[in-house]
């Protein structure tokens, strides 16, 4: 309870982690409770209904806030379901390539030698092909367009990061006097790992999720465009903009809400990001 | 094989009297009957290219140049004409180079490098030569030429043509501009092979002398136009060839250029740099008729809609199943909503126009919801999940109709799991049959003959996709392959689509899709069932 | 120095290697390349005939064997979609990935460097608000929006820039724009905290309180220290501008590397799809090294 407060009273002292929370929070919220919110079953179309503007304009109505799709379909309650697909891939290839690269940082720092020489030679040759590339060409050979498929590219290509930050933590951690002298009492090297090294270097691993996580949702919808990110019926941000952007000279809003969604997500995330890389900074003495 | 007397006397032509539009003969030098915008080079020449629009930035007025730039979704993938499977290659190279005989723009057999043919048995055809065909680089077109391109087809099994040539057992040269084509057996569909995309001639000394990757490099043709520059995935720049047989050359340049994204296409369009636009999405079709100085062009094609249901496996090994599928599938709806008027309704895959097509399938649609449920209802369905495989990006609104067609699907009372796939991951499951039920496909067919698209239904090309093979369809299809009756082999053609598409419903076709061009109003275009673009028909208003 | 570059040359053999083999074994499991070469309607036959001529017919070892002894020999096999060596397609279209990527780059770095140091020496001013609002939206949309958007209001609406294609350099600069606002929207906060940072160690306070004028402060000394993230920063955006920029070269249809190998992927033509992340990852490595090299010349207190 006191955790808690303390972390609002620190929230609040910033105007753009203030922004970034609630935000994230909106967008959250709507995601969890799109069954209950939207109007509309996302994958209904209703062909009479093309293309319809959204209600302010000429030809919209309140029955489609936002208007309708190129099948007729509400975007409105696509957008709400939308937001469960594209925070799900963003929150679970965050968290995967987050565990992947830990590991391996961690593995690579600690044990040294041989081990970490292949590590970090595996992280430079996958470092060195631009993710977005190493994405379409894994898409491609698996053939697949599920949600699992497309966390797991986006993860593997984006674990490198991590492996590196956590390496270099744990390298410095690794002479420090408490490490030293708990393993002169002999302990395993597990219970240093787990014990002594993890909890110190969290709170790099927080702010470099949240870039993370930014760059997830973007990298899907760069999928979507080249044909390779989430397809129908499922239905996710980045595929509305992507499918939408043919139309976007003749029916803007059908690109266009996806689009504003995405990039208040983004900008969400990297506030509430920036507040806590101040906040967790063990320089920052504002705590 | 019995009545081919009649056939071989009504094939042989001597093609003076067959008109190939302008590509087709020598006749620049008279005013012969043009048509209404076909005025000829040089009344056209410089000055007289603005375009009444007022488009300043006019795509022809260069320098007084009358330029013709296309833009199309692809680029080129060689100059090597019969090793590419690519409908983008073929467009452009119609130009650069020519058949002996080609289609003409009502898709009738034409001479172009031939000046007459003849069957002289059932496995063998010879053509006469023009003599006054020369190569971009000057030397003559002989039989030699022929001789080298098309054995070459036949006998190297890298090329990807080389499946459809293999047919041709040898060309013999009899004189310099005289070759005789021998088949390895009665061959009712030579024209058809020689006129098809992809069936230009090579020059034999040239590539000989120079080596085939000097040619695919510095590519030397007989037509119109000429190389003069190819940047990959950007631009192909041919330029006249003056010394055409056929006259002077229209354009003075003509450019392909390779666009990938539908809106920038339209965008170049509507900004006036490119006169012909191909795939444009059907919401952009008003705005291109309302902007002043551009406007859509729906032209025919052979490329059908088509669902694949697996034959071996269940549930759409059921007869009833699959005829259920052919009632639900409403394609009048999808024409007039999502394909805005763009294709007709049919279920045969064979398209009008090309030869041994039932017309009694064509222009009517078989749906019937209720029929549809009814059979669901007596088949024993028990809700089994069927998986339906639908390509995005590759034909008109593809990825939309499949979505359509799969709420069709489960209107009628089938439990359909779509998978929308982007088309190179699409058609590798599709050609390896990884999918559990159903899949949308649209085959095209540049062969215009119906023998080429029922191939597929044969035993002997059982694949895990579509299995039929009866004894009697194979014997029926071997026959109508050597039949050289034209009004015989056209009933056994038919008769072969109702056995496949009526009587035991192997797919469900319903859609032949028309093909939305988008123009510069300052040129006379006319669409053709082949999808070729020859420069030399084009012409400034 | 000497000793440091000869490890970090030989360190690039075993990445080079894992870095094949990813690549062969990504394409190996991608299939058949033989099914996108035939049309659909084609028979068994047909497709067996031009996989065994293809040499696609052998065991998975055995392929990458004669692969890797073909690389270092220089041969990188032939485009099965243009029938050309793979290594002279990579080079014909390096040219246009380069100039748009450098074009792109030193927009960025002059934009984001400027932008950065100005918002840094107005900390907290509406003026660093406009900046960090900038750069966090150029961070938040995705490039393909920017393009599209760029192409409708510059060649459609105002026609005063071509929509797509290469030639001239009005060509140019949509694609660079759409490159330098998503790559300069990266630089801006870099540089900007960096320079808040230096602004506050003891030597500038000392320049200060000496009462050296604050653009001197900037230019003479703040800025040296400016360079150290730029040069790390070019580096990183390297291989993201010349082979990861697919997606702006697809709008602009500006024939790069990008480009190249999406085509290759969609086509299935694995020669050239090596070739190209190959030679992007070449660059990417030694873009690496050339930048830890610049680090030893810029700051002779980072020693290896």
């Amino acid at each position: 309870m006191k955790e808690t407060k303390r972390f609002f009273k620190l929230l609040f002292r910033s105007s753009t982690g203030t922004a970034g929370f609630i935000i994230v929070l909106f967008i959250c919220l709507s995601a969890v409770f799109a069954k209950w919110l939207a109007p509309f079953d996302p994958a209904a179309m209703d062909l009479m209904n093309m293309t319809k503007p959204p209600f302010w304009m000429d030809g919209g109505d309140l029955h489609n806030l936002l208007g309708t799709d190129n099948l007729g379909r509400d975007i409105f309650s696509r957008m709400l379901y939308g937001a469960q697909i594209s925070l799900v891939v963003g929150i679970l290839a965050t968290l995967a390539s987050g565990v992947i690269g830990m590991a391996l940082g961690v593995v690579s720092g600690y044990f040294g030698g041989v081990v970490d020489h292949l590590i970090m030679r595996i992280a430079d040759a996958v470092y060195a092909i631009p993710g977005i590339l190493l994405a379409l060409v894994t898409l491609m050979v698996i053939r697949s367009s599920g949600i699992t498929t497309l966390v797991i590219v986006i993860a593997a290509i984006s674990w490198v990061p991590y492996a590196r930050l956590l390496r270099a933590e744990v390298l410095q951690l690794k002479n420090k006097e408490f490490v030293k002298a708990s393993r002169t009492i002999g302990a395993s090297d597990g219970y240093i790992i787990l014990e002594h090294i993890l909890p110190n270097v969290w709170p790099s691993f927080i702010v470099v999720s949240t870039m993370s996580m930014a760059g997830s949702i973007i990298t899907e919808a760069s999928l979507s465009f080249l044909g390779v990110g989430i397809q129908p019926p499922l239905v996710s941000w980045g595929g509305m903009l992507s499918d939408g952007r043919v139309l976007l000279a003749t029916h803007w809003w059908v690109a266009t809400f996806p689009g504003i969604m995405i990039t208040a997500a983004i900008l969400g995330i990297t506030f509430l990001g920036n507040w806590l890389r101040d906040v967790l900074d063990p320089h920052n003495k504002g705590l | 094989m019995k009545k081919r007397l009649s056939i071989m006397l009504a094939l042989t032509v001597v093609c003076a009297l067959s008109a190939c539009g302008k590509g087709g003969g020598p006749k620049s030098a008279g005013g012969e009957e043009t048509t209404a915008g076909e005025t000829q080079a040089g009344t056209a020449a410089p000055g007289g290219t603005k375009s009444e629009e007022g488009g300043e930035s006019s795509p022809a007025s260069q320098e007084g140049q009358k330029v013709l730039t296309i833009a199309q979704g692809g680029d080129i993938s060689t100059f090597d004409h019969q090793n590419h499977n690519n409908g983008v290659t073929g467009t452009v190279l119609c130009n650069f180079s020519h058949g002996l005989v080609e289609r003409d723009d009502n898709n009738d057999w034409c001479c172009v490098l031939a000046e007459s043919y003849e069957m002289i048995d059932d496995s063998t055809w010879e053509f006469k030569l023009r003599r006054d065909v020369t190569w971009h680089n000057g030397d003559p077109f002989t039989a030699a030429d022929v001789k080298y391109t098309y054995e070459r087809a036949a006998r190297d099994d890298s090329l990807k043509e080389n499946h459809i040539f293999a047919v041709i057992e040898e060309v013999q040269i009899v004189d310099d501009h005289t070759v005789r084509f021998v088949t390895d057996g009665p061959y009712p569909t030579m024209l058809s092979l020689l006129s098809k995309n992809g069936s230009q001639v090579l020059p034999s000394r040239y590539i000989e002398e120079n080596g085939m990757d000097y040619y695919l490099s510095n590519p030397v043709g007989c037509g119109p136009y000429k190389y003069k520059e190819w940047i990959k995935d950007n631009v192909v720049v041919l330029e006249r060839y003056d010394d055409y047989f056929g006259g002077a050359p229209y354009w003075d340049e003509v450019r392909f250029r390779a666009i990938p994204e539908a809106s920038t296409r339209v965008a170049e369009l509507l900004a006036g740099n490119v006169d012909i636009i191909v795939n444009v999405p059907t919401n952009e079709w008003d705005r291109v008729d309302q902007n002043d100085g551009t406007e859509m062009v729906l032209g025919g094609g052979t490329r059908i809609f088509n669902v694949i249901m697996k034959y071996n496996t269940s549930p759409t090994q059921n007869h009833d199943i699959r005829q259920a599928v052919a009632y639900a599938l409403d394609s009048e709806l999808i024409i007039n909503t999502v394909l805005k008027g763009a294709g007709t309704s049919c279920y045969t895959r064979i398209a009008p126009g090309v030869f041994g097509q039932d017309e009694s399938l064509y222009g009517i649609q078989k749906f019937d919801l209720d029929k549809a449920k009814e059979l669901i209802a007596g088949s024993g369905y028990s809700g089994e999940e069927i998986e339906f495989l639908v390509p995005s990006g590759r034909y008109l609104m593809d990825a939309e109709v499949g979505e359509v067609v799969a709420a069709m699907l489960t209107q009628a009372g089938l439990n359909i799991k779509l998978n929308v796939l982007e088309w190179s991951a699409y058609i590798n499951k599709f050609n390896a049959g990884e999918f559990n039920g159903m899949a949308l496909i649209a085959y095209g067919d540049d062969f215009f003959d119906a023998s080429y698209g029922m191939n597929e239904y044969r035993t002997e090309n059982c694949t895990p996709i579509s299995c039929y093979g009866t004894e009697e369809y194979d014997q029926l299809y071997l026959d109508a392959l050597n039949n050289m009756d034209l009004d015989s082999r056209r009933e056994q053609l038919v008769n072969m689509q109702q056995m496949i598409f009526v009587d035991e419903c192997v797919q469900a076709p319903f859609i032949h899709l028309s093909v939305p061009y988008a123009i510069n109003s300052r040129i006379n275009f006319k669409s053709r069932i082949d999808e070729q673009f020859y420069a030399e028909r084009i012409t400034l208003k | 120095m000497g000793r440091y570059l000869g490890k970090r040359l030989l360190q690039m053999i075993p990445v080079l290697l894992i870095l094949t083999f990813i690549i062969f074994s990504l394409v190996y499991v991608a299939g058949d390349p033989v099914a996108l070469m035939l049309p659909p309607e084609a028979g068994e036959a047909a497709k067996a005939s031009l996989r065994q001529a293809l040499g696609l017919d052998k065991p998975f070892y055995v392929q990458f064997l004669i692969y890797i002894t073909n690389l270092l020999r220089g041969d990188f096999g032939r485009s099965y979609e243009y029938n050309q060596d793979a290594l002279s397609l990579v080079l014909e279209r390096l040219p246009y990935s380069v100039e748009l990527a450098v074009t792109a780059l030193f927009v960025s770095i002059v934009l984001g460097v400027c932008l950065g140091i100005a918002s840094a020496h107005f900390k907290d001013t509406p003026f660093d608000l406009l900046v960090s609002g900038f750069s966090a939206l150029g961070q938040a949309l995705p490039s393909f929006w920017i393009a599209i958007m760029l192409i409708l209001i510059f060649a459609v609406k105002w026609k005063i820039l071509p929509v797509s294609g290469s030639g001239t350099w009005k060509n140019l600069v949509l694609p660079a724009a759409t490159l330098t606002i998503l790559t300069s929207a990266k630089i801006v906060p870099l540089i900007r905290s960096n320079m808040i940072d230096v602004m506050h160690q003891d030597y500038i306070r000392t320049a200060k309180s000496k009462g050296l004028k604050s653009s001197t402060i900037i230019f003479k000394h703040a800025f040296k220290n400016t360079l150290v993230p730029v040069v790390t920063i070019i580096a990183m955006q390297i291989p993201t501008l010349i082979g990861g920029a697919l997606i702006t070269e697809t709008i602009f249809a500006w024939p790069g590397l990008g480009m190249l190998i999406y085509r290759g992927v969609a086509n299935l033509d694995m020669t050239v799809v090596q070739a190209g992340v190959i030679t992007v990852a070449l660059i990417t490595i030694l873009a690496n090294l050339i930048s830890d090299i610049t680090y030893c010349l810029i700051d002779p207190n980072i020693k290896y």
